[in-house]
């Protein structure tokens, strides 16, 4: 439930996220970075370096 | 106490370790696509120009290359063609540039008043016509075919309609044509 009196000596299951570090962070923002760099890699390898002229 | 991995300070360093991370995967990303640009150049995807040459924007019209007699498509004694344009408030000169297929090209563009762009749909070319230089980029169209070039520089009210296009014909077509005249365009 969304009122539920959280547990008071559960300390150790609250810390246990924060001691891995920001890991959801990095992968959200590194899925948000992948998804970017793979459209530029799509545009420079399939439009961009075809149209080269040597 | 130093060693409590909840200590303020333990959280402090577990961030600047996650910031440290990100930040070496932030300059992976910036120096491959800065080595793939550079390859861009090396493979001729695109290249700065490499000789700065300038044209008095005021005299255009009076002398030198861009005179109204001297633009358009050219064949070079090397087989190559040479197009010549002049942009200008709000339209390119010739409107409709004629090239042959197959054929490398040289293209000398400039602007007679304020900053322009010539920019042919379909490929790399995207150049800047900045007053006072002359701008010079190459291009080949293997096919014959017709593309759009709109001024990609907001250069005042009328930048909208400011367009031309590129024809591409084939090669023997435009070879006829170039042995009836000197300076060969699309303008109808």
């Amino acid at each position: 439930m969304i009122n539920s009196p959280t547990s008071t000596n559960d300390s150790e299951a609250l810390d246990r996220p924060r001691d891995s570090g920001p890991l959801g962070a990095a992968v959200l923002a590194g899925i948000a970075t992948a998804i970017v760099v793979a459209i530029w890699f799509a545009f420079y390898l399939f439009v961009f370096i075809p149209r080269a002229v040597p | 106490m130093p060693d409590d991995p909840h200590s303020p300070s333990a959280d402090a360093r577990r961030a600047a370790r996650a910031e440290a991370q990100w930040t070496v995967f932030a300059i992976v990303v910036i120096v491959v696509v800065a080595a793939l640009t550079a390859f861009a150049g090396i493979h001729y995807a695109t290249m700065p120009q490499g000789l700065v040459e300038t044209a008095n924007p005021s005299a255009l019209h009076l002398d030198g290359e861009f005179v109204e007699s001297n633009l358009g498509s050219a064949i070079e004694s090397d087989g190559s063609v040479t197009v010549r344009a002049l942009g200008q408030q709000y339209s390119f000169t010739p409107q409709c540039i004629l090239v042959p297929a197959a054929t490398p090209l040289t293209i000398r563009a400039a602007s007679a008043d304020v900053i322009h762009g010539l920019l042919i749909e379909g490929t790399n070319v995207n150049v800047m016509l900045v007053p006072g230089y002359i701008s010079v980029i190459t291009a080949r169209f293997e096919q014959p075919g017709e593309h759009l070039m709109p001024c990609q520089e907001f250069c005042s009210v009328g930048h909208e309609g400011m367009w031309g296009k590129v024809r591409v014909i084939d090669k023997a077509a435009f070879a006829d044509l170039a042995a009836k005249n000197r300076r060969l365009s699309c303008v109808e």
